[in-house]
């Protein structure tokens, strides 16, 4: 069983694993601004606009991840721990203990939705 | 009616005037003494409200450091906050790396991140003890704005009460005056003359008790005796009529 290298996070109580080629970089919590008639919120990161995809409460950072080439910053989550963690299925072994990993595709795709309703709800008459 | 009551008091014994004139003399002496005992009070309560009013200040310049204290600290736990996150990035680093390489630099950010916590643990234990410090400070000044507040009320008791002891002092002058032309007397002569009453009475004494003892002939002890009895009887209806 190889070793999985990557970044332990918390989000609403659970532990949740994200592999070291997914996240980049932690950054402190910069100004977060809303898009109108959207849940999207874009935030300048080292001279960069990304998205900001809300995936709890705000924690304070931003994990910057490298999705599909292209930049995405999640807020939410609470940084625990870097390291390598024997893989298991769908996650990390974690002392012992499964964590699963953090489901992006799942994650953005429920942020889109929530974007398609929001946009419904705003333009029925 | 008034005549009456004049010729009465005039009729005063010297000796009883004297003892009232002694009275009023040592009530005035006495309302005197308290007054200058509350003049010297008030003095003290001014002076301990002036320390309370420091202390007050003191209190408040305290709590004004505590709050800068809370605010450097604030600073303290922002930068030790980056700190982890940049140990964080370095183990991110590291991990990217991957083993064996990166694992030294995952290790290391882990250790340091380890070590900032402690001291992110450390800080907040401090900013516990100085909010358990504030709440005990904002008790005292709270209590020593109530004590300021008492000893406020107490010097001005006292104060009006040194007023009210020199008051009565001047009364009690002019009373003393007024009964000395009552009773038609001079206080000092009223006293040798209850002194000299007391004299008489104690030689008297002194010579029956000496008839007891030696040979005296009966009629020279009341030649003796007479004249004094005659005068000491002379007080007792006078004495009677008051």
């Amino acid at each position: 069983m190889k070793d999985c290298a990557g970044l332990l996070v918390r989000r609403a109580g659970e532990r949740l694993f994200i592999a070291a080629h997914v996240a980049r970089h932690l950054v402190p919590s910069p100004r977060l601004s809303r898009l109108p008639w959207d849940s999207a919120q874009m935030a300048l990161v080292g001279g960069e606009v990304v998205a900001v995809v809300e995936l709890s409460e705000a924690s304070g950072i931003l994990v910057l991840c490298d999705i599909s080439g292209q930049a995405v910053a999640l807020s939410g989550l609470v940084a625990l721990e870097v390291g390598f963690w024997p893989e298991s299925e769908g996650g990390v072994r974690v002392n012992g203990e499964h964590v699963p990993a953090l489901d992006l595709v799942a994650a953005l795709a429920q942020f889109q939705t929530q974007r398609v309703e929001q946009v419904e709800q705003k333009d029925a008459p | 009616m008034t005549d009456g009551s004049d010729s009465n008091v005039r009729a005063l014994p010297p000796a009883r005037a004297a003892r009232i004139l002694a009275a009023l003399d040592a009530v005035a002496s006495s309302s005197a003494r308290l007054g200058k005992n509350q003049k010297a009070t008030t003095e003290l309560g001014a002076r301990q409200q002036a320390e309370l009013d420091a202390a007050l200040d003191a209190q408040q310049k305290l709590g004004a450091r505590g709050r800068d204290l809370r605010n450097s600290m604030q600073l303290v736990r922002e930068s030790l906050e980056r700190a982890k996150l940049t140990a964080l990035n370095a183990g991110l680093e590291g991990a990217r790396l991957g083993e064996p390489v990166g694992k030294a630099l995952v290790m290391m950010g882990d250790e340091v991140r380890n070590l900032l916590a402690r001291g992110v643990d450390a800080l907040e234990e401090h900013s516990t003890l100085l909010s358990e410090m504030d709440r005990e400070r904002e008790r005292a000044t709270a209590e020593l704005a109530e004590l300021a507040e008492s000893a406020t009320k107490l010097a001005s008791e006292l104060n009006r009460g040194a007023e009210q002891a020199l008051l009565t002092h001047a009364l009690l002058g002019e009373l003393r005056k007024d009964l000395g032309e009552v009773f038609g007397t001079d206080a000092e002569a009223a006293r040798l003359m209850a002194s000299s009453e007391a004299q008489v009475r104690t030689l008297t004494d002194l010579l029956l008790e000496l008839s007891e003892h030696a040979p005296i002939g009966l009629d020279t002890l009341r030649e003796l005796l007479e004249p004094l009895l005659a005068l000491v009887e002379a007080r007792k209806p006078a004495e009677r009529e008051l």
